[in-house]
């Protein structure tokens, strides 16, 4: 078993760009693949991050279901890629989803939680969302 | 020439070591951010050759590399409107499983506050993930 002890992995011909193989043969960006930002959001609290990368000054916005949140390090242009997920309405047991809420930005990420089959905006209790793409 | 290391294990000062079997395994090989609602504009992405756009709210999204099996982890599921609030519940996710390969996969944006059956819907935030062995 060989082992590398390193504080930070840099291209060397280009600084954010190592190549990985993932395959018998194929290879890709080690950069490019990596979650660049997450969050876990509890949006039944006022102070809703339970964990993060990344993520910094949590805003909980009036409307439900509806949060901010800003990146440490920004992404180097609007549309990065992301995802979320969020629990269905215990009570009740309506599907819930989460989408991304406005124009994008490089520096911050606003979501918006709601009731899948009216719309209806609910603060829920676990809602999960991943960020991909290129820092600045 | 650029230089090869390999190795198990990565090792931070002071962040703890990780199996270099995790950083492959666990690294996204693809990536999508497109506009459907500007048919196939592609804003962002990686390991992604194609994008079809079949029908309202439809699409066939290609990969440049293959994965092994058509057994990979494909995250979507989001899908909203970009520059102004949310009126409507929307879903982007996998359509048709018999269209999925390990290099393709056929995808849908709609909207699922319409009834009970989904309203395919063009959405200009569409974003998916993959996760798996490339072939």
């Amino acid at each position: 078993m060989s082992e590398i002890k390193v504080d930070t992995l840099t291209g060397k011909t280009t600084a954010n760009d190592i190549t990985v193989t993932v395959g018998a043969t194929a290879t890709m960006s080690l950069e490019q693949g990596l979650a660049k930002a997450w969050i876990n959001i509890k949006g039944t609290v006022t102070t809703g991050i339970q964990q993060s990368f990344n993520v910094t000054s949590f805003v909980d916005e009036s409307t439900a279901g509806h949060f901010t949140y800003s990146f440490t390090n920004s992404f180097n242009y609007v549309d990065h890629v992301g995802n979320g997920s969020v629990n269905l309405n215990e009570s009740t047991g309506y599907n819930r989803i989460v989408v991304p809420y406005g124009a994008p930005s490089t520096s911050q990420f606003s979501l918006q939680e709601s009731r899948a089959d009216t719309a209806a905006k609910e603060d829920a209790a676990s809602i999960q969302y991943i960020h991909f793409g290129d820092l600045a | 020439m650029a230089g090869k290391i390999v190795a198990d294990t990565l090792e931070h000062s002071t962040a703890g070591s990780i199996a270099t079997n995790y950083v492959v395994e666990g690294s996204a090989k693809a990536l999508i951010d497109f506009d459907g609602a500007a048919s196939t504009t592609v804003d962002k992405s990686l390991n992604i050759s194609g994008l079809v756009d079949n029908s309202t709210g439809n699409f066939t999204i290609s990969l440049s590399s293959s994965f092994d099996s058509a057994d990979y982890y494909f995250i979507a599921g989001t899908a909203g409107s970009e520059g102004a609030a949310i009126n409507a519940a929307t879903l982007f996710g996998q359509f048709d499983n018999s269209a999925r390969t390990s290099s393709q996969i056929q995808c849908e944006s709609w909207l699922t506050n319409t009834g009970n059956a989904r309203t395919p819907y063009y959405l200009d935030n569409c974003d998916a993930v993959w996760f798996g062995d490339l072939a």
